[in-house]
């Protein structure tokens, strides 16, 4: 071979190692989204290699799953049993997660480019949606929905019959027997109308009812599906802005199963503009509450006769929220509930069970020092947790009917209740203006703080691993973990460069 | 292809000696005892894993070089050089590599021609080695040292010896100077890379190279 062959053989060698191009992904953005809070995991999608990433925060494992495309939209399942991600080839994939990790994500391609999500209950099925003026590109049909069955895989779009308005929310009930069948209803709530479906029907004509007459030019909002049992049948109770009334919505005893059964509409008399509603079954049958506002007026409605009650409530009321406990009369245990109003400085707890017959009576108020707002029951307890104008963390505590304000230091931010209900977590900002995790045990009201190292951005609760994930919001992943029990410093763990890890054992 | 930012890293050092030992040709009535080399070049990084610093899988490095002939044929030398490279990753995270490395080593070496000198080399290395990631507001960044051995094969040509320009010195005076190039070989243990409580991996840096200077012996 001649020295000039060897000479090119060389810088040919040598041309060929400088021209090797690194993987593509590599100069993508990692342009992560999450985290999301599973229950076992706190979880982040990745689009430059797309994946998603799981962190599990009681052993600090990091872990990848591999997606099909970049997500373009991440939808986390309320209670955290896995990841809806809408990738840029325009398919839904169903990413189950449970204690061991993510499993087979189930893909359901799709055509329209949905920006809104409502899932059932038990996780079962989903209905993909348009939120509100989000619908964009060319020419976009708000009315497209996708019906998912995220066991199966199988996904069903569908345009729904519209009357001008587009879908304001979506809301599934839990499977039960309706109308002699199985069946998942489902409620697309549009100005003036909502669209009735069954979900273990999903190719079946929607059913329409209109909340108005024809002529009726009044904005009337559906905002609200409360679920009730009246005499044995399934009763749905829709709460509207801009309507005086109750709309009660029951079903004929059958219906062939692959129709939605046509349902009877009843109008209730619910007060002036009710703004939460509240179905129980009390001690005088199902009765219907409702919290007006406007009238600081709660209605008892008899949803048999539509007879309505209305009760001073001696303040401002917009919530409600039920609890259960001894009835004032002695006679065991029954339905209360804390009323009361974002930003209102009173709370009102109510005797559920005696209202409609002892009516102011029935009310206990309760002022506090300041309008509270965010509040948040206590899982398994009667209790409740809020914030209030002076930046305090408010302990209610229905049974002793008392209010114990925690004071934070500079601002309080975030705010998380553990699924036990035995403990508050906050993001602090005190007075040295670091940050801080605190942790508040509910029984004695004693604080416990751990300083984190830069602003959380969010605190993640997981309580499938038993612990508490602040977000610093850093590029490739940047947490503290720490556990669901007293903190201190020493139990802060930091993990930087999570969405990193393993990147060089390419 | 963005370029690589690179750097060269050259300096200079040491003395030594020799006994005066068997002469190995017609031209060496008085053989050269000490040798200085400056050099720099590339280093090709095997492990896929560098595709994270950098877009190209090199490296620029320099080192400089001093040896001492034990015998006219047989040296010993010490050099200390330093890579680096600079890039992006994911479009926004800025990388960083670098290293010094100080490599002790016994090189043979042969005249083909009184002012061209054949070479091959082999020896142990220690090399300190920073590997970092910035986004501009936060930083991972590990250092560690690392053992490994080396070897190089290179050709000197010495246009300015006393075999071609006469008169410069006795012509029988091994004094030359000139242009060196060397292939080289490196095998380094691999950093395990941990920074913010993450295990980022493992990153072989080893690969082989190519070097090319100046050198001086008298």
């Amino acid at each position: 071979m001649s020295p000039r062959v060897v000479v090119c053989l060389a810088l040919l060698g040598l041309a060929g190692l400088t021209a090797c191009d690194r993987p593509a992904d590599l100069d993508r953005p990692l342009d992560a989204q999450g985290p999301f809070a599973l229950s076992h995991h706190v979880a982040w999608t990745l689009a430059a290699d797309p994946a998603v990433a799981l962190l599990q925060p009681a052993t600090g494992r990091v872990t990848f799953a591999a997606l099909s495309a970049a997500p373009r939209r991440v939808f986390p399942e309320p209670a955290g049993r896995g990841l809806l991600v809408i990738g840029t080839d325009g398919a839904a994939s169903w990413i189950p997660a449970d204690e061991r990790g993510v499993g087979q994500a189930v893909r359901m391609p799709l055509t329209g480019d949905y920006t809104a999500v409502a899932f059932g209950p038990d996780a079962g099925r989903a209905v993909l949606y348009h939120a509100p003026g989000s619908s964009g590109g060319v020419l976009s049909n708000p009315n497209q929905i996708a019906i998912l069955d995220l066991g199966g895989g199988a996904a069903i779009e569908r345009s729904l019959r519209s009357f001008g308005g587009e879908p304001l929310g979506v809301v599934l009930g839990p499977p039960q027997a309706v109308a002699g069948a199985d069946r998942q209803m489902a409620w697309v709530l549009a100005e003036r109308y909502l669209s009735v479906l069954d979900l273990a029907a999903p190719t079946a004509r929607e059913v329409v009812v209109h909340l108005t007459l024809a002529e009726d030019t009044r904005s009337i909002r559906p905002a609200q599906v409360v679920f009730g049992e009246v005499e044995g049948a399934a009763t749905f109770f829709v709460r509207a802005e801009g309507s005086d009334d109750l709309f009660a919505l029951t079903f004929p005893d059958d219906a062939p199963a692959d129709e939605v059964p046509r349902p009877y509409l009843t109008q209730l008399p619910a007060g002036a503009g009710p703004s939460d509603v509240l179905a129980l079954q009390v001690a005088d049958g199902m009765r219907v509450f409702t919290a007006d506002p406007g009238s600081a007026t709660l209605s008892v409605i008899d949803p048999v006769t539509g007879r309505r009650v209305g009760v001073d409530a001696g303040a401002r009321v917009s919530h409600l929220l039920p609890f259960r406990a001894q009835r004032a009369d002695g006679e065991g245990e029954g339905w209360s509930a804390l009323a009361w109003d974002d930003h209102g400085d009173t709370v009102v707890f109510v005797d559920l069970d005696l209202l409609e017959r002892r009516r102011g009576r029935a009310l206990t108020p309760l002022v506090l020092g300041a309008g509270v707002y965010d509040l948040q029951p206590l899982p398994g307890r009667r209790g409740a947790v809020a914030r209030d104008a002076r930046n305090c963390l408010l302990l209610l505590d229905f049974d002793a009917r008392t209010a114990t304000p925690l004071q934070a230091g500079r601002s309080l931010g975030a705010v998380r209740v553990d699924p036990g209900g035995d403990r508050i977590y906050a993001t602090v900002v005190g007075d040295d203006s670091a940050d801080y995790a605190v942790s508040v045990d509910v029984d004695t009201a004693r604080v416990t703080a751990a300083r984190l190292p830069a602003s959380p951005g969010r605190l993640l609760l997981v309580p499938g691993a038993g612990r508490l994930v602040a977000d610093h919001q850093a590029a490739w992943g940047w947490v503290s973990v720490l556990p669901l029990t007293d903190l201190d410093d020493d139990r802060v763990q930091v993990r930087e460069g999570l969405l990193l890890q393993g990147a060089f054992d390419r | 292809m963005k370029c690589p930012l690179s750097i060269f890293v050259f300096a200079a050092l040491s003395v030594s000696t020799v006994a005066p030992g068997a002469l190995a040709g017609p031209w060496d009535d008085d053989p050269a005892r000490v040798h200085v080399a400056l050099r720099s070049g590339m280093r090709f990084v095997e492990d896929a894993g560098f595709d994270v610093i950098s877009e190209a899988p090199f490296h620029a490095m320099g080192q400089v070089e001093v040896s001492a002939g034990l015998t006219p044929s047989w040296w010993l030398g010490l050099s200390f050089g330093g890579g680096a490279v600079m890039d992006t990753v994911h479009d926004d995270i800025d990388t960083r590599f670098a290293s010094q490395t100080l490599q002790l080593y016994g090189e043979y070496r042969h005249h083909l021609l009184p002012a061209l000198v054949a070479f091959g080399r082999l020896g142990p290395e220690v090399s300190w080695t920073t590997v970092s990631l910035d986004t501009g507001t936060r930083t991972l960044e590990q250092d560690d040292w690392t053992l490994g051995v080396h070897a190089a094969l290179g050709l000197e040509f010495l246009p300015v010896h006393g075999s071609i320009i006469q008169g410069l010195r006795d012509p029988g005076d091994d004094f030359g100077f000139g242009v060196t190039v060397a292939a080289t070989y490196e095998r380094l243990l691999p950093l395990d890379l941990t920074a913010g409580g993450t295990t980022l991996g493992r990153l072989d840096p080893s690969g082989p190279g190519w070097l090319l200077g100046m050198a001086l012996q008298f």
